[in-house]
C-alpha cells in the first residue's frame, strides 16, 4: 500500500471520529442547557434526581456507558436492535457498524450532556444576586434579565472550559473502537493486523494534532469575538 | 460523505428497519482478521479461506451471510447473546479454555475442516532455541485462545493477553513480550511479511496436532446443516479449489466421512 493510499484508509476512520465529534456536541451542548437547570431547580426531588444522575455518568467510565447502550438490550430484554441497524446498512459481507455508531453517539450525548451541564450551571450562579437585583429595579422583567444581562455574561465565561470540554471530546471519540466502530485507530489497528504495518497507528496522531489545531484557532477566534464588555 | 450520510440516516431509519427487514435468513460470522483465514484484500473486501469456505457453505443453504469483527475473548458472549450465529475463524476445537473447561462443552462443533498446531514465534536474535530457553520469558497469545493454553503449558514463563493474534507478533517487535504462541497458520503467514520481517517461528517448540471447526450456539441446528455442506464441498472438490487458493492445502481436510 502506497502512503497515499494508508492515508485515505486512515482519513475514512476519521471521517467517522469527526462524525462522532460533530454529533455529539450539536445534540450534547443544546441538552446541557435542561440538566443545569433542572439541577439548579428550587424544586427538591427534581434537583435531586438530576444530581444523582450527573453523578452516575460523570462517575462511569465513558467506555462502560458505551458497553452499557451496546450490550444491555439485547442481554436483558432480548432487542437485538444494533444488531438490526447493522444489518440494515450492510451492503458487502463484512457486517456495517451503523448501529454500533448509534449506539456510542447516545453513550457520547449523554456523558457530554452532564459535563456540559455542570459548565452551564457554574457559568449562571457565578453571575452575582446584585445583576438579578438591579435588573428588576429597573423595571426589567425576569426574561428580559436572563437573556439581556446574565446570559450575555455566562456564554463569555464558558468558553474557556467549553473550550477543554471540546477538545477532548474529539480525543475520547477513540473510545468508540471498543464496539469495533471504524475509527480512525481501529482503521490503524487494521492495517497493523491485516498489512503488518505498524506505523500508521503512530501516524494517527497527525490527524488529531492538526484537528485540535484548527479547533484552538477557532475557539480562541470566538473567545475574542465575545469582548463585548470591555470598553 | 455517502458512507457519513448512511451513518446520520440510521438513526431516522431504525423504525424502517423493523418493517423492512427481508425474509431470506441472514446469518452473522464473527471473525479476526486472521492472514490467510480471514483478511482483507487490496479494494478492503474481505476474503480468505474461511470467509470463502463460510460463503459457499451458506450460499447453498440458500442464506445471506455476513461478517462481523469481534473481539475473540468474547466469543462466547457474542455467540450467546445472539449477536453473531457462528464462530468460524480458525477455531481450535478439541482444546481447553483457560478455566479448564473443554470447548466443546461450551459450544457445538462441526466437522473438523482443518489441522493447526500451535507454534512459538521469537525475534529471529532472540537466542530461543528450546523450552529451557523460555523460563522468566513474557509470552503473549490471544487471550481465550488455544494458543494461551499451550503458553501455559511451559513452566516459568510470564504470561501477558492481547485482543487478537496479530497484536502478539506487535508485542514481540516491540519487545513487550518475548515471545508468542500462534496459530501456525497465521505465523507462516506473518513471519517474514511487512514491519514483521525479523520474526521467526521455532519449529522445535510446536504444538502436537489440533483441528479446527466452526463454533455455534449449543443446541442450535445449524451445526448439522453446516456438516452435511461441508461433507457436499468436501467431495465435489470445493475445498480443494479453495485450500489451494489460499496456499493451505497440506492442511486443510476434504474427506470428513471418518467424524460422523
Amino acid at each position: 500500500m502506497s502512503f497515499l493510499e494508508i492515508f485515505a484508509f486512515l482519513l475514512d476512520g476519521f471521517k467517522i471520529s469527526l462524525l462522532i465529534f460533530a454529533v455529539t456536541l450539536l445534540c450534547g451542548a443544546p441538552l446541557g442547557l435542561p440538566i443545569a437547570f433542572c439541577s439548579m431547580s428550587r424544586f427538591k426531588p427534581i434537583r435531586f434526581i438530576t444530581k444523582v444522575f450527573v453523578w452516575i455518568i460523570r462517575g462511569v467510565p465513558l467506555m462502560l456507558q458505551i458497553f452499557i447502550i451496546y450490550y444491555v438490550p439485547s442481554l436483558l430484554f432480548g432487542l437485538d436492535i444494533w444488531k438490526r441497524v447493522n444489518l440494515y446498512f450492510t451492503t458487502g459481507n463484512q457486517l456495517s457498524y451503523a448501529g454500533s455508531v448509534i449506539a456510542v453517539l447516545i453513550a457520547f450525548i449523554i456523558n457530554y450532556a452532564c459535563y456540559f451541564s455542570e459548565i452551564y450551571r457554574g457559568g449562571i450562579e457565578s453571575i452575582s444576586k446584585g445583576q438579578y437585583e438591579a435588573g428588576y429595579v429597573l423595571g426589567l422583567s425576569k426574561n428580559q434579565v436572563f437573556k439581556n444581562i446574565v446570559l450575555k455574561q455566562v456564554i463569555k465565561r464558558i468558553v474557556p472550559p467549553m473550550s477543554n470540554e471540546i477538545i477532548t471530546l474529539i480525543k475520547d471519540t477513540a473510545l468508540a473502537n471498543c464496539i469495533m466502530v471504524g475509527e480512525i485507530i481501529y482503521k490503524a489497528n487494521v492495517l497493523a493486523a491485516d498489512k503488518a504495518l505498524i506505523w500508521p497507528l503512530f501516524f494517527t496522531g497527525v490527524f488529531y494534532l492538526v484537528f485540535v489545531g484548527l479547533l484552538t484557532i477557532v475557539l480562541g477566534k470566538v473567545e475574542k469575538n465575545l469582548n463585548y464588555f470591555r470598553s | 460523505m455517502k458512507k457519513l450520510l448512511a451513518i446520520i440516516l440510521a438513526a431516522l431509519m431504525m423504525v424502517a428497519c423493523f418493517a423492512g427487514c427481508s425474509k431470506q435468513e441472514t446469518i452473522v460470522v464473527g471473525y479476526t482478521i486472521y492472514d490467510p483465514m480471514n483478511y482483507l484484500d487490496e479494494n478492503g473486501k474481505l476474503i480468505g479461506f474461511d470467509t470463502e469456505l463460510a460463503e459457499a457453505v451458506f450460499g447453498n443453504l440458500d442464506c445471506k451471510v455476513v461478517f462481523k469483527e469481534i473481539k475473540w475473548e468474547n466469543k462466547y458472549t457474542e455467540l450467546n447473546s445472539g449477536d453473531i450465529d457462528c464462530v468460524w475463524n480458525g477455531f481450535t476445537c478439541n482444546t481447553a479454555d483457560d478455566d479448564g473447561v473443554a470447548r466443546a462443552d461450551k459450544v457445538d462443533f462441526s466437522y473438523n475442516y482443518m489441522e493447526n498446531r500451535q507454534v512459538i514465534v521469537v525475534k529471529k536474535d532472540s537466542g530461543i532455541k528450546s523450552a529451557a530457553d523460555l523460563k522468566g520469558k513474557i509470552g503473549d497469545a490471544e487471550k481465550g485462545s488455544a494458543g494461551e493454553t499451550y503458553a501455559k503449558k511451559f513452566e516459568g514463563i510470564v504470561f501477558k493477553g492481547a485482543i487478537k493474534q496479530t497484536d502478539c507478533l506487535l508485542s514481540v517487535k516491540t519487545g513487550n513480550a518475548d515471545f508468542a504462541v500462534l496459530d501456525a497458520q497465521l505465523a507462516k503467514s506473518y513471519c517474514g511479511k511487512g514491519d514483521y520481517a525479523d520474526l521467526t517461528i521455532v519449529d522445535a517448540l510446536s504444538s502436537e496436532v489440533e483441528y479446527y471447526a466452526i463454533g455455534f450456539k449449543k443446541g442450535s441446528d445449524l451445526t448439522a446443516k453446516v456438516n452435511a455442506q461441508l461433507e457436499a464441498l468436501g467431495k465435489d472438490g470445493t475445498i480443494t479449489k479453495l485450500a489451494k487458493k489460499y496456499g493451505v492445502e497440506t492442511t486443510a481436510i476434504t474427506d470428513f466421512a471418518d467424524q460422523k
